[in-house]
């Protein structure tokens, strides 16, 4: 009975056997996972650099990787102690190995830029290592081929002229200035005004840069300003004789005014000097008119034809004459006579001579003064017009008062 | 008892795949491969292939002591390998033709 184990006992056996089991099973599972991390934390180690390691360190890689398959195998079968041992092998072996072999000489890196002359497409020559094409093991000292060297290339991977130190020119507006130089680069613009456009608000035809007034209107030769005109009469206020009074180019600005006073204004009066009624259109005379060399006749003087005799229908004009020469009691006169070129010469000049007379003499009945008048027969000498033409014979038939004294 | 006989027969390749004498011969024939990479200089001309092949074989012939054989099997195989491996590098440097060794210096 004694050797009998009781049922308490045969239960605490069975309790301490599941222990153990349920301990091995924890020991063997826990280190499988740890095993997988590390065996990958040693191939990441050796990773890259294998070729190097493999040329400097042959026996410790050898070490290292025959020791992961190894703790692998122990590790799946569930050998964790002699797993766990066969990685620290791997894992010292590795960093080993990874430590005698970084010179370039165990990478076979003759130019010494890090890619190993197996890959090295010029293995005496060092890469330039700047981010482009560096893995084929050539120096590539113009990365754009723009001919200006990368150390001189301001955008040494954008091809551009070598007066813009590598870089490409860039217009933005395309209006045929680079960037650097367009003083306004985003806005299409005229070379010659630095790539700005040429902007002239008032539309006076002067661009505002130049333009001294460049929201008003104005003249160019004012520099862009409207020119001042207080009577707004055309007439600029610098050349307005009568800047505040509205006038005509003529009269320099200024009003028309009425010289002679006779309620008719200068430019609608034909005597604008001398005053007269509006019926004789400012003049003091109704068939003639005193100008400055003459007195103008603007009836002719009808003679019977052939002689002397002034016709009855010329007396009004002649008494006008008469009256204007009282009127103005300076006034000397020369009555000329002429005629056409009908008949002769020599008649014609009697002819002439004798009208003249004949004038003179009805005007100094009418009391003008005869010291004041002489008479002068031209004949047929000083035609005004065509003598071959009736007309213009009937022209050439005149009497004509020339002032000769005021 | 004829069915039974049957099954046995052919269980018998499978269990003989993992038998002690299969992983003996594995073994040996490892073992004969890296006597010949060491007699050509493997050891010095291919000192990863040499060692790698050297700590394989070692471990197959631990698993066969413990009868696994199936370890030792592979193991064994990959001692093989590698010490051919060896031999054959050794060789061609003997022979100076290093333009195709370097073209497969690694695995």
């Amino acid at each position: 009975m004694k050797g009998i184990p009781s049922s308490g006992v045969v239960s605490f056996r069975l309790f301490l056997a599941g222990s153990l089991a349920a301990c091995l099973l924890v020991a063997s599972c826990v280190p499988q996972s740890q095993i997988r991390k590390r065996a990958r934390d040693v191939s990441s180690l050796i990773g890259d650099q294998r070729e190097s390691i493999y040329n400097c360190a042959p026996v410790e890689l050898a070490t290292a990787e025959i020791n992961i398959e190894i703790a692998r195998n122990e590790s799946s079968l569930g050998r964790s102690v002699a797993a766990v041992r066969h990685m620290k092998l791997a894992e010292e072996a590795a960093e080993k190995a990874f430590a005698q072999s970084r010179d370039n000489v165990c990478l076979n890196d003759s130019d010494g830029d890090k890619v190993p002359d197996r890959k090295d497409r010029c293995p005496n020559q060092p890469e330039d290592v700047d981010g482009f094409q560096d893995a084929d093991g050539c120096p590539d000292p113009d990365n754009d081929g723009d001919t200006v060297l990368d150390d001189q290339d301001e955008c040494r991977d954008v091809p551009g002229p070598v007066m813009n130190k590598g870089c490409p020119i860039v217009d933005t507006d395309g209006d045929g200035l680079p960037d650097k130089e367009d003083r306004c680069p985003q806005v299409k613009g005229l070379i010659a005004n630095f790539g700005c456009p040429i902007v002239d608000t008032d539309g006076d035809g002067l661009p505002d840069s130049e333009d001294r007034c460049p929201y008003e209107t104005g003249l160019i030769a004012n520099y862009g300003c409207p020119i001042a005109d207080r009577d707004q009469d055309k007439v600029p206020d610098v050349e307005d004789a009568c800047p505040d009074e509205p006038g005509p180019i003529s009269t320099r600005g200024c009003p028309y005014r009425d010289t002679d006073g006779d309620g008719l204004l200068d430019p609608d009066d034909l005597c604008p000097m001398d005053p007269g009624p509006k019926d004789h259109k400012g003049c003091p005379y109704k068939r003639i008119e005193i100008t400055e060399k003459k007195i103008e006749l603007r009836e002719k003087i009808f003679f019977v034809s052939g002689k002397s005799v002034i016709k009855r229908e010329s007396w009004p004009l002649l008494n006008e004459i008469a009256k204007a020469m009282a009127d103005h009691p300076a006034i000397k006169v020369d009555i000329e006579g002429h005629t056409d070129d009908v008949g002769n010469d020599r008649a014609n000049m009697k002819l002439s001579q004798a009208r003249a007379n004949s004038v003179r003499a009805y005007l100094v009945k009418k009391g003008v003064e005869p010291m004041r008048m002489r008479a002068v027969g031209y004949g047929e000498d000083r035609p005004i017009d065509d003598n071959s033409t009736p007309e213009g014979q009937a022209i050439n038939r005149r009497v004509e008062f020339v002032i000769t004294a005021h | 008892m004829k069915s039974a006989l049957w099954f046995l027969i052919l269980l018998l390749p499978m269990a003989l795949a993992c038998s002690p004498i299969s992983a003996s011969k594995a073994i040996s024939r490892a073992d004969e491969s890296l006597k010949a990479a060491q007699a050509i200089g493997g050891e010095a001309k291919c000192p990863y292939e040499f060692k790698a092949a050297t700590l394989a074989l070692e471990y197959a012939k631990d698993r066969e002591g413990t009868s696994d054989f199936e370890a030792a099997i592979e193991f064994a195989k990959k001692a093989r390998e590698l010490a051919e491996e060896a031999s054959r590098k050794a060789s061609l440097i003997e022979d100076g033709n290093q333009a195709r060794l370097d073209q497969g210096v690694t695995q």
